[in-house]
């Protein structure tokens, strides 16, 4: 199972770089993880843009959906319209982004190119040879947390996240962990909605992952010191994601 | 006076490009003409976000405005407060895409940006703009920016319209859409051909022609060949990270 980092970066996009997206490769079949602004474009530098057998949207926030809508327009404006799809979406997604669609631009509804299925967190979801395990995450808003399995390798995304037990059971003994690292240690009392690089290190120590990779760190940060400390929570191989970097999950 | 292309695709963005974006600057100024999906990482390869003086979008159509989205984003996380970033748009554009947050957070994004009512001109900085309504599916506004003697032209989307040729009047350089190759890859009304394109720049004696807002079929290098056999002065093709002198 091979994984390609589509966009990196949280909240917004660095010079160069995407909002959130993975794509998730085994034997051929593809399931996209998230799609953050500028990731379809990044997706196409690795695959057709019709190639993905499902995408899976992990919550509500448009760091992690704006580009959903360029998808869907992708899907519903070429001429050879490409099969349906399984998209699957977290709770209060569908919500959000549907008004996004309320321009003059025709039969925008995602299920004329997609066959949308709405999430519940603990679901479990079969799409080729991938095994979909969902947690709820604790975020400020519902959000899945995604534990994909295939070919005997297992990669946990944590998606949007503050320190949770839950996040731990579902990565337990994962070849690699996606968590997201939005902060750093810095003395600033904020809500626990997001990780701090600290604190996703712990997550990855305490269920006992063999990697851990940092993403969707905020654009201003140090992205080394990131590195740092997670390293002081988890002794395990540390990589910071980054767009277009492919890594072999268990490799 | 100098542009650089944030962004070439029509609707969705191809491998590695960006849906519809420009940036002008003139002597330490900065102001984007639209900013769709991709255009807001492109930008800052060339100017810090924050350092943007004015964003001027021609329609609604998300393919030219999403990225207000992200920078809204950046705005609000910004390590120090930013004063809010005049908006000039047609009416329509900053609610479509405040569309993505409930009501209290569109009360956070307007307090962001100072919408502004573009009517016929304004200015910012040394950047004298004037303005023209083009024929599209929704309102949409032609940009004619003028700074230091040089003068540039943006259409956003258009169909064929004499107003093309009133916005582009003796223009350094027109930025033109050109959706559609020819007549035979048309596929819905309201945007012009490579060919259609070169024909206005033509009428409206512009010194160059810029060609962009291509649709994923298009084939560029023919979209230039075709414009260029209905217009004697340079034919550009529009490319992510381009940056062209206007009026040098």
């Amino acid at each position: 199972m091979e994984l390609i980092v589509l966009g990196a970066h949280g909240t917004w996009p660095s010079a160069g770089g995407a909002t959130s997206g993975l794509l998730v490769r085994h034997e051929g079949r593809s399931l996209l993880l998230d799609l953050g602004s500028g990731t379809v474009a990044k997706l196409q530098e690795h695959v057709g843009l019709f190639d993905p057998h499902g995408v899976l949207i992990t919550h509500s926030h448009p760091d992690h959906v704006s580009d959903l809508y360029t998808y869907l327009l992708a899907r519903l404006f070429t001429p050879e319209r490409p099969p349906l799809i399984p998209l699957y979406l977290a709770p209060k997604v569908l919500e959000r982004f549907t008004p996004l669609l309320a321009d003059d631009s025709g039969p925008m509804r995602p299920q004329e190119a997609f066959d949308v299925v709405e999430v519940e967190p603990g679901t479990e979801l079969s799409l080729g040879p991938f095994t979909i395990r969902t947690a709820p995450m604790r975020h400020s808003v519902p959000t899945l947390g995604i534990r994909v399995e295939a070919g005997g390798k297992a990669l946990t995304y944590s998606a949007d996240t503050g320190p949770a037990d839950e996040l731990v059971g579902l990565s337990r003994g994962c070849d690699l962990l996606v968590a997201e690292a939005s902060w750093q240690t810095d003395g600033i009392d904020r809500p626990p909605i997001h990780l701090t690089a600290r604190e996703a290190g712990e997550m990855a120590a305490r269920a006992e992952c063999d990697r851990l990779m940092l993403t969707h760190i905020r654009p201003y940060l140090d992205r080394d010191r990131s590195r740092d400390e997670a390293a002081g929570t988890f002794g395990g191989e540390i990589m910071l994601a980054a767009e277009g970097l492919s890594v072999e999950v268990g490799g | 006076m100098e542009v650089t292309v944030l962004g070439t695709s029509a609707a969705w963005p191809g491998p590695g490009r960006a849906a519809a974006g420009f940036l002008v600057q003139h002597e330490g100024a900065s102001v984007a003409l639209d900013l769709g999906t991709g255009t807001l990482s492109n930008l800052q390869l060339r100017v810090p976000h924050e350092r943007l003086d004015a964003l001027l979008i021609t329609h609604e159509h998300l393919d030219h405005c999403l990225d207000l989205y992200p920078l809204t984003v950046a705005r609000v996380f910004h390590p120090e407060p930013l004063t809010p970033l005049p908006l000039y748009a047609p009416p329509g554009v900053f609610e479509a895409v405040a569309a993505l947050e409930d009501e209290e957070g569109r009360e956070e994004m307007r307090g962001l940006f100072d919408v502004r009512e573009p009517g016929d001109g304004f200015e910012v900085g040394p950047f004298r703009i004037t303005t023209h309504p083009l024929p599209h599916m929704v309102p949409n506004l032609g940009f004619r920016v003028e700074a230091g003697g040089a003068a540039l032209a943006y259409t956003g989307d258009t169909g064929p319209s004499g107003e093309i040729e009133a916005l582009a009047k003796s223009v350094d350089l027109l930025v033109s859409e050109a959706s559609w190759e020819d007549d035979d890859g048309i596929l819905v009304e309201g945007h012009l051909t490579a060919r259609q394109a070169a024909e206005h720049a033509a009428a409206a004696g512009a010194g160059s022609l810029l060609l962009t807002h291509f649709w994923q079929t298009v084939n560029r290098d023919r979209a230039r060949e075709l414009a260029a056999a209905a217009f004697d002065g340079e034919v550009l093709v529009a490319d992510e990270g381009l940056t062209i002198p206007v009026g040098a």
